[in-house]
């Protein structure tokens, strides 16, 4: 059962108090979650830590890091990711990023840190390729409660049936908290920046885009347009997986993580 | 007490055209326009008419919607301004949250208390959740909107000289209202508080505060508001302060009263048909509220409206409908209002639904005669209020 966690440790930067995990050693993966926030016992994080080194904040205004008025966008938060990633002293850094994270992934690669090394990008959003202003780039799941976004976000039963009043406080706090930061910063423009297209090509490190097959939010169209419009990216298609492939095929998804950052390392 | 009548001016005839949710989902293929303009007629004649019956008049604003077609409080208090002759004239509200040129909203306002010689009562409003899917405006951060966008009206009313506004959402080179209102230094200004923590807001500025069809639930509202406006003026506050909106229907004819209150059953359930997400859009309440809902077992949450009221009695009771004889009329409303604390405004919703213009006619001609004296007659100052305490 997938529910947002409280995260063990604490750090501010950007004069904000985060929370964030940072265990394993090897290799340094900074993990930026979805819309859900984070949660170290993920079976992917889980995998990652065997080999690697993850870092995994709870972005600005999720779980329970603070956030300020400066911060109403994803490019917004990229800001604060940066300054994390220098207080933390990060280097050659792989950048895994699942969906809302994913689109921060991209945003923060195009202010070029050297410090970022590659990014995995698991059903990124952050774009809008239709140019018909009348159709959709995804469905509106806005117009819906969050209790039934699960139908969008994943092919499996993780987040089905989750007994929120059974659940302690501060987890259903985290839980509202990231309801309210993903509207704010995805409301509209939805889901996208249109601004990234003029500045997507600065994202010039390897890249790998993955897209589950069954992903009810954005298409295969989009997830080829997606890998086409970053300089150095690749498409890898999950099976059987959702739009959170990391919920739905953790162990997929860590494979195409390590096999890409290992063949990428000197890259 | 004085009363305000009220239509939110519907497309009914569309209601039954269509299975699904009657705002946001209806497509407007089950509009028919030469229908909707002799509707909105109609509503301005009944509006004409409730001026002449001795009554304030009151309009609201509803987008995406066949249940309300007025999108405009200040286009129809335009004409309202022009064809009425004594009526305050109350929006409630303009929607300044969603706004984003709040300063249209001040000149709008202050063209409607020119032409009718400084009857208007600006109502300001946060609006529904669905209201957002209309506007597009954000979810998350609307109460700061608000406030921003209530400052700079305010600003814009009464000052004197050209100023600029560098606010954290609206900017604006030169602020300069021509024509200012007449009512100095603004026309009163009103707020709709359907709770406690809402009424807290409304009181530090005195404003009236608005409950709508809130039921017994007003009393504590109602409360709320006293406390914090003794609090904050060190005396206690005049019934006028606080306003109350129910459907209202009075006749003398049984058919008539039989038809008065299945429309409003048929306004009941029409509330009904709206997504829910379209009720508390997600951001829409602070994170805090929505942990509360969250951790709130499955049906041990507040009941919708009319509390489960399947008979006119019932309803009448609970405060949502007072219907009937004038003078049983007139019972239920002061047992309602001793029931609640007291309030110095009643809004009557006295058009429902598809009840016709004649049955409306009826209804306002018996109220304007019979009980608009008598509730002209209920004290509310806050003398009054306290010797009722005294020999409770």
């Amino acid at each position: 059962m997938y529910y947002p966690a409280a995260l063990p440790k604490q750090i501010t930067v950007s004069g904000l108090q985060l929370e964030y995990f940072d265990e394993g050693s090897g290799p340094t993966i900074l993990y930026l979650h979805s819309n859900e926030g984070p949660n170290p016992d993920l079976a992917l994080i889980k995998a990652l830590t065997k080999t690697n080194r993850v870092v995994m904040p709870a972005m600005p205004g999720f779980g329970l890091s603070e956030t300020a008025s400066f911060i109403r966008s994803v490019a917004d938060i990229t800001y604060v990711l940066l300054d994390l990633i220098e207080a933390l002293d990060l280097n050659d850094v792989t950048v895994v990023g699942s969906s809302l994270g994913g689109w921060a992934a991209v945003e923060l690669a195009t202010k070029a840190s050297p410090r970022i090394g590659r990014l995995v990008l698991d059903n990124p959003l952050g774009l809008r390729f239709k140019k018909d202003p009348t159709e959709r780039q995804f469905p509106d799941i806005y117009q819906d409660l969050p209790a039934q976004w699960a139908a969008y976000f994943s092919a499996s039963e993780p987040m089905d049936g989750r007994d929120w009043p059974s659940v302690e406080r501060d987890i259903a706090l985290r839980a509202a908290r990231n309801r309210e930061m993903f509207v704010r910063v995805g409301w509209a423009p939805y889901l996208n920046n249109p601004k990234l297209h003029g500045r997507i090509h600065r994202a010039s490190v390897p890249a790998l885009v993955l897209w589950g097959d069954q992903d009810r939010l954005a298409s295969r169209n989009y997830a080829e347009a997606y890998a086409a419009a970053l300089p150095n990216a690749d498409l890898k298609v999950i099976p059987g997986a959702g739009h959170f492939a990391f919920l739905d095929k953790p162990e997929a998804v860590a494979s195409a993580v390590l096999d890409f950052a290992g063949s990428k390392q000197n890259a | 007490m004085d009363v305000y009548f009220f239509s939110e001016q519907s497309h009914h005839p569309a209601w039954g055209k269509f299975d699904g949710m009657l705002r946001g989902d209806i497509p407007n293929e089950h509009g028919d326009p030469v229908l909707s303009g002799k509707l909105l007629n109609q509503y301005l004649d009944m509006y004409q008419l409730a001026d002449q019956c001795g009554m304030n008049v009151m309009v609201n604003e509803h987008h995406i919607a066949a249940t309300c077609m007025n999108n405009s409080i200040t286009l129809t208090l335009a004409v309202l301004a022009r064809i009425t002759k004594n009526a305050r004239l109350l929006g409630l509200g303009s929607i300044i949250t969603n706004r984003p040129d709040p300063i249209r909203v001040a000149e709008e306002y202050s063209i409607v208390d020119a032409i009718s010689g400084g009857r208007l009562d600006m109502g300001l409003v946060k609006g529904a959740g669905w209201e957002l899917y209309a506007s597009n405006a954000n979810p998350v951060g609307g109460m700061d909107r608000f406030w921003e966008a209530h400052d700079l009206i305010l600003a814009a009313m009464t000052r004197r000289e050209p100023f600029s506004w560098e606010g954290e959402h609206f900017e604006y080179r030169c602020v300069n209202l021509w024509p200012r209102p007449i009512q100095q230094d603004h026309p009163p200004v009103w707020f709709t508080g359907n709770s406690p923590g809402s009424a807290k807001l409304t009181a530090p500025y005195g404003y009236v505060n608005a409950a709508f069809l809130t039921g017994p639930g007003a009393k504590a509202t109602f409360d709320a508001y006293r406390e914090t406006y003794e609090k904050c003026y060190g005396k206690k506050a005049h019934a006028d302060r606080l306003a109350y909106l129910a459907m209202v229907a009075c006749s003398r004819d049984k058919a008539q009263t039989e038809r008065n209150i299945e429309a409003a059953f048929a306004y009941l359930a029409s509330v009904a048909r709206m997504r829910p997400a379209h009720v508390t859009p997600p951001g829409y309440a602070h994170y805090q509220a929505i942990t509360q809902m969250m951790q709130t077992p499955p049906g041990a949450g507040p009941g919708g409206m009319g509390g489960g009221a399947t008979d006119a009695d019932a309803l009448a009771k609970a405060g949502l409908l007072f219907w009937g004889e004038p003078e049983r009329v007139y019972d239920q409303i002061c047992a309602f209002n001793e029931m609640v604390g007291g309030f110095g405004h009643l809004l009557i919703m006295g058009q429902n639904a598809y009840q016709p213009f004649e049955d409306v006619r009826n209804s306002l001609e018996l109220f304007g005669e019979f009980v608009l004296p008598e509730l002209a007659k209920i004290d509310g100052s806050p003398a009054a209020a306290a010797k009722e305490t005294v020999t409770a």
